[in-house]
């Protein structure tokens, strides 16, 4: 009985989550207002409209968003191991260093890489 | 760390080390041969060439040297990697295949039409780092990591055309469905954690013993393995996870295409045989009656559908999607009734898997031969007249096709006999007919491209292919392929003996 009873919060989260989704869509579609125009009807995707690049983008996928996005994902992790690493420097000592900087020095070259490839020229 | 694990962590890993560092290498020439126009491009690409070759050579030396010191299987990086035999003639292997598949590329990278950088070495080196990974993974968290670095290598080389829409649809198919596979391996190691609490293969047997209760293998473990079957399966396309396949290596250039066939294949088998006989061998007897039906299935599906294709490459695609239901035979045949089951099992898989390498390297390097530069569609018609206008290459090619369908004294012949052998050796008697009634099948469409050769005339009378002067290294490796495939076919005992070492000292 004890065990089934420490189940009801986890059953609880599960219906609440199930439940806020159309709680928020059924909200919408009641309270907002609705003043559809073309624009707003079309697919969007990433910060872009397809029609507004149909004619130079028809087949290609506009692809810098996403290139940049990566970059930042690769750093974002690179920080994600740096910090725990600052916190216990000295535990790790210069073995730890080492490692690191090896770390950092793959994701730089990594970066050269990119910039060489020129990801970065915004025309 | 002590010292000693850590020279014998470098010294175990020094392969992997060294194609990481050449890769990295190569991806500074590359960048760094951006801003120049024109001539840049093929200087870099031949820089890269060599390094690649340099640092393959390099890793099928140290696998070597490895194969001869290891006295015993060891683990490595908390049980993390194996480092035995079975690891090190894996890397052997993986070298060779490597320098190969740079041979056949040659001719595509250093056309003057061509738009490939040298980024496809890196990448060829990086695809070694993910199947070296697999070979040597303990854990299944390390066999995954190799899993998706080789996988996403592949993806790459697969799209590396990126201005053809083909090459980058067939990517794309490629690249959702290994997505899957990547799924159904972490979904299955999931429940293997569950049901054994450990993701060392080492430990599983082990582990499952102790925490199952009650009769059978227990269902988190046989859900698991059968998740993790499939998810490789995928990536070995058996049917029904092929579905990617021809159109990938349709997609891919020549090169890639044979790196897909034999490469990727050969990473994928050493890591199912080992998650087999290693892991699971204690409840293989459960699985072994749903791979004898994917193992039939695949074999029959793709031969039929062989038979309808006129496109080289796709016809070459559904063969290697047969040759995978041939090696299936051997991984069942690993949980057999008689002694030894896994020794055999484990060192036909290898030399069937060295056997098909050097076939389909043969092939693909004639294909490589065939109007360079040009970037066009191969179909039979294409090859019509060719047989006494190109000796050499006639006569290899269809002496590579030929043992691709299992000629005797070719190696192809010899591997399939291991294979069939230990099969009825296994009790597995339909599965041994019904596989060589679709080696019979696969004769048919084998015949065809020798026909178109040797025995059609072209309509125009002119052949349908131009040769060029590009083809020199493919030429090499046509001829060198070619007299393996024979000396294989003849004397296979030291392959198989090598092999039957590696698996008896690791497993």
């Amino acid at each position: 009985m004890q065990s089934t009873i420490s189940y009801i919060p986890l059953l609880m989260t599960m219906v609440f989550a199930c439940a806020v989704p159309f709680i928020l869509i059924a909200a919408d579609y009641l309270l907002g207002p609705k003043r559809p125009d073309a624009r707003k009807q079309t697919t969007y995707e990433c910060g872009f409209t397809f029609e507004e690049y149909e004619d130079t983008y028809s087949d290609r996928l506009y692809v810098r968003f996403i290139t940049v996005a990566m970059l930042f994902i690769l750093f974002d992790v690179e920080a994600i191991f740096l910090f725990p690493w600052a916190v216990s420097f000295k535990e790790f000592g210069l073995e730890g260093f080492i490692e690191m900087l090896f770390f950092a020095a793959v994701l730089l070259l990594g970066l050269y890489y990119a910039a060489k490839k020129g990801v970065f020229e915004w025309d | 760390m002590s010292k000693e694990e850590l020279i014998i962590g470098l010294y175990s890993l020094a392969p992997l080390i060294i194609a990481g560092i050449t890769a990295a290498i190569i991806l500074v020439i590359s960048a760094a041969g951006e801003s120049r126009a024109g001539s840049g491009r093929l200087r870099a690409v031949n820089a890269a060439e060599k390094l690649s070759y340099l640092a393959f050579t390099a890793m099928a030396f140290i696998s070597a040297v490895h194969f001869i010191k290891i006295k015993g299987p060891l683990t490595l990086f908390h049980n993390a990697v194996f480092f035995d035999h079975y690891s090190a003639a894996a890397g052997f292997i993986f070298s060779v295949m490597g320098i190969f598949t740079i041979f056949i590329a040659a001719s595509e990278m250093k056309s003057e039409s061509s738009r490939f950088q040298p980024e496809y070495y890196a990448l060829l080196l990086s695809a070694a780092i993910g199947s070296l990974i697999m070979a040597m993974a303990n854990d299944l968290l390390a066999a995954i990591v190799g899993i998706e670095i080789l996988s996403f290598s592949t993806y790459i080389l697969c799209a590396l055309d990126n201005k053809n829409k083909r090459a980058v649809e067939g990517a794309f198919k490629y690249f959702l469905t290994g997505a899957a596979a990547g799924a159904l391996f972490l979904f299955g190691l999931a429940h293997i954690y569950g049901g054994a609490q450990t993701t060392f293969i080492s430990e599983i047997p082990s582990m499952a013993a102790v925490n199952v209760q009650g009769p059978g293998p227990g269902a988190p473990l046989l859900i698991g393995l059968v998740f993790i079957t499939a998810a490789l399966l995928f990536k070995a396309a058996a049917v029904p996870f092929h579905s990617w396949a021809p159109d990938a290596y349709d997609a891919a250039t020549v090169s890639v295409a044979a790196f897909m066939t034999y490469f990727v294949k050969a990473a994928v088998f050493i890591l199912i045989f080992r998650i087999f006989a290693a892991a699971f061998i204690f409840m293989a007897s459960s699985i072994t009656g749903v791979l004898s039906v994917i193992a039939v299935i695949t074999m029959t599906l793709a031969n039929i559908a062989a038979l309808y294709q006129n496109n080289l490459k796709r016809m070459l695609a559904y063969s290697s999607i047969s040759h995978t239901a041939y090696m299936l035979i051997a991984v069942i045949c690993s949980a057999g009734v008689y002694k030894n089951a896994v020794a055999d099992c484990g060192a036909y898989i290898i030399f069937y898997l060295v056997s098909y390498f050097f076939i389909n390297a043969a092939i693909f390097s004639a294909l490589a031969m065939l109007s360079p530069g040009e970037n066009r569609v191969h179909t039979i018609e294409d090859l019509k007249g060719l047989g006494f206008k190109k000796p050499f290459f006639s006569a290899s090619f269809s002496l590579a096709l030929l043992a691709l369908a299992g000629i005797p004294a070719t190696s192809g012949f010899i591997a399939k006999f291991f294979i069939f052998y230990n099969a009825f050796l296994s009790n597995h008697h339909a599965l041994v007919l019904l596989a060589v009634i679709n080696s019979l099948i696969a004769f048919y469409y084998y015949i065809k491209i020798i026909m178109a050769m040797y025995m059609q005339k072209p309509e125009s009378g002119e052949t349908a292919v131009s040769f060029g002067n590009a083809g020199r290294e493919s030429a090499i490796c046509l001829a060198v392929s070619s007299a393996l495939i024979i000396i294989l076919g003849v004397y296979p005992e030291v392959i198989v003996k090598l092999a039957k070492l590696a698996v008896i000292s690791s497993f």
